[in-house]
């Protein structure tokens, strides 16, 4: 009889510590691969962002011959108009990156612009050798505006009896490269992403 | 004996569920709250300390009242940042949680998280929306404005009279250049509120998108009196007194049950008349307002009914378990009993540190290479504030009770 009581027991401390372990959870940490598109919900994700860096950038390469003379840019930034705080800025960054190291666009650093002042008052100043201050009014002009607008558009379901909640999530991103000199749109592109998402109505 | 030792493990786990259920928000939430009264925002914030110091139930709580009072402090960044996790937190928790309907049917609502009632979701991205407008912010006061719509096209019945939010709505599509969503939004609250403050906003942005037949209905409407359609405007959010607070009613329904509700402590309010002189001279300004007290109250009254099911639900739980403990022994069923009795509690939590009204005040601005200056008096109290020369387009200044002095 003691035996049996004893072995109920350890039974017992075995089933208490499997079940310890397996709602405890293991902390693990893993590398991904920047390529792989992993979606934990419907909302942006860097997965989205290189989808539109790679369409866009692409796309406006195909724009201008690599023979051809190469067309100075200024970028005014790209819109956030989603329901989402989404830095556009990573977005506008990255394809200038791309359009840099393609060699067929000249871009202007506009948010160099004000330090770019100071460095040059400071040179003008007399606090650097003549022989060595930078020549000033040798900026270059822009030839095209890249600008550009994120919207999205959200679905939620119904309420209604289920026991799973859906979302539709439509993004678009439209960039646009307006010429300076004439105010015409010179070129247009845009990158569509729609997902779905459900998400358990009940949970723990 | 056996059936006295599991009456008296079952009276010991409801003590331990007494405890732990807590009828009462953190000393350090409490303490925060009084200073906050006092007019001491700086030490408000600073007792508050980090999340951690208050139960993961209260968190909600937490992140709204300091994010308030930051906002009240002028902290717009860090303000942003504690209502930013407020929203997330509110987005998450829209399920229906097993453990907490489990604590709530066995306690009371006090055992589970803290969720905002529905207007309290909705303004916590009205405060977003005024930070980021004060911080420059426009996209992201924009990308508040459609979370709020979102949130109101999910409860229009009770969040429609919030003019003050929609309002907001608009001007910060206005403030990021989405012109056409704030016609749109302000189209349609000037028909919900049946006001012509909304006219000469309405009129100039007509205008400017091109709705030529829009423009010339405005003006008929406002009997072709001139509209100041001024590029350059001061916007005022002006908040006034203290949202009510809520208070435990309750309903004995027998000498053994008793079944807990929470209450508004509501009384009607208006807010006192405000006047505004530019440099002197009186202001053809549009106000729009919104009664908070009125809106939470019809909030709290729209879940009226599943509060009541719940109560009633554990009413009937609560006295399935005295019995079954009475079966067991007398004296610890009649304990058990009376512990229910007395664990049964209104949950009267809320957001304490929110005005009772809000009001948007836009004062078109004269061009001028001089400063302006702008006087705002209620009753007998007077705020003067400057304009610096070339300050253009759209300027926010946000005035709080206790900044007016006679």
């Amino acid at each position: 009889m003691s035996r049996i009581y004893h072995s109920s027991h350890i039974f017992k401390a075995c089933v208490f510590a499997v079940l310890s372990v397996i709602l405890s959870g293991c902390a693990t940490t893993r590398d991904i691969s920047p390529e792989s598109s992993i979606h934990y919900d419907a909302s942006y994700d860097f997965a989205d962002k290189k989808k539109i860096v790679n369409h866009l950038s692409t796309s406006l390469m195909q724009f201008v011959d690599e023979s051809s003379v190469r067309p100075t840019l200024i970028s005014y930034g790209i819109g956030n108009q989603t329901s989402e705080h989404i830095n556009t800025g990573g977005i506008s960054d990255d394809i200038r990156l791309v359009l840099v190291q393609s060699g067929r666009y000249q871009m202007i650093n506009e948010a160099q612009r004000s330090n770019i002042n100071t460095e040059t008052d400071y040179q003008q100043a007399g606090n650097v050798a003549i022989s060595q201050r930078i020549q000033q009014g040798k900026q270059l002009g822009a030839d095209f505006v890249l600008a550009g607008t994120l919207r999205s558009i959200v679905k939620k379901q119904p309420r209604q009896i289920r026991f799973n909640k859906k979302k539709l999530v439509y993004y678009t991103l439209n960039l646009e490269l307006t010429d300076t000199e004439t105010g015409a749109v010179a070129w247009a592109d845009k990158v569509e992403i729609a997902r779905e998402s459900s998400q358990p109505i009940i949970g723990w | 004996m056996p059936a006295t030792l599991s009456a008296f493990k079952a009276l010991l786990w409801l003590v331990a569920l007494t405890v732990l259920s807590g009828c009462t928000t953190s000393g350090v939430m409490q303490q925060a709250h009084w200073q906050f009264l006092s007019g001491d925002t700086a030490a408000a914030v600073s007792t508050l300390g980090g999340s951690d110091q208050v139960a993961r139930k209260d968190r909600l709580l937490y992140w709204l009242e300091k994010g308030m009072y930051l906002h009240y402090a002028g902290d717009y960044e860090r303000s942003s940042q504690e209502l930013l996790k407020a929203a997330e937190y509110i987005q998450q928790s829209d399920y229906i949680s097993l453990t907490s309907e489990a604590r709530e049917l066995l306690a009371n609502e006090w055992a589970s998280s803290y969720r905002g009632e529905y207007s309290e979701q909705l303004w916590v991205h009205s405060i977003l929306m005024m930070n980021f407008l004060h911080m420059g912010r426009y996209d992201s006061a924009a990308v508040e404005a459609r979370r709020a719509l979102e949130v109101m096209d999910s409860r229009t019945e009770v969040l429609k009279p919030d003019y003050f939010t929609r309002a907001l709505i608009a001007l910060s599509f206005e403030a990021a250049q989405q012109a056409n969503d704030a016609y749109i939004v302000n189209r349609k609250l000037a028909d919900d509120s049946k006001t012509n403050a909304l006219d000469a906003v309405l009129f100039k942005q007509a205008s400017t998108l091109g709705f030529a037949s829009d423009a010339v209905e405005l003006k008929k409407r406002s009997n072709n009196a001139e509209l100041n359609t001024s590029s350059n405007v001061a916007v005022l959010f002006i908040a006034a007194g203290q949202v009510p607070q809520k208070f435990s009613g309750s309903l004995i329904t027998s000498d053994v049950t008793r079944l807990a509700f929470p209450q508004y402590a509501f009384a009607e309010s208006r807010p006192e008349p405000l006047s505004v002189l530019v440099n002197g001279n009186p202001c053809n300004c549009s106000a729009i307002s919104s009664d908070l007290g009125e809106l939470v109250s019809a909030s709290l009254n729209k879940r009226g009914v599943s509060l009541a099911t719940k109560s009633l639900i554990r009413a009937a739980a609560k006295d399935a378990v005295a019995d079954a403990a009475a079966d067991a022994d007398e004296i610890v069923g009649e304990l058990t009993r009376l512990l229910l009795f007395a664990l049964e509690e209104a949950d009267t939590r809320s957001w304490r540190s929110l005005p009772r009204h809000f009001t948007m005040i836009r004062v078109p601005l004269p061009s001028s290479d001089t400063i302006q200056t702008l006087q705002i008096s209620r009753g007998t109290q007077t705020q003067t504030l400057t304009i610096e020369p070339g300050n253009q387009g759209l300027q926010f200044f946000s005035l709080l009770p206790q900044q007016f002095v006679n």
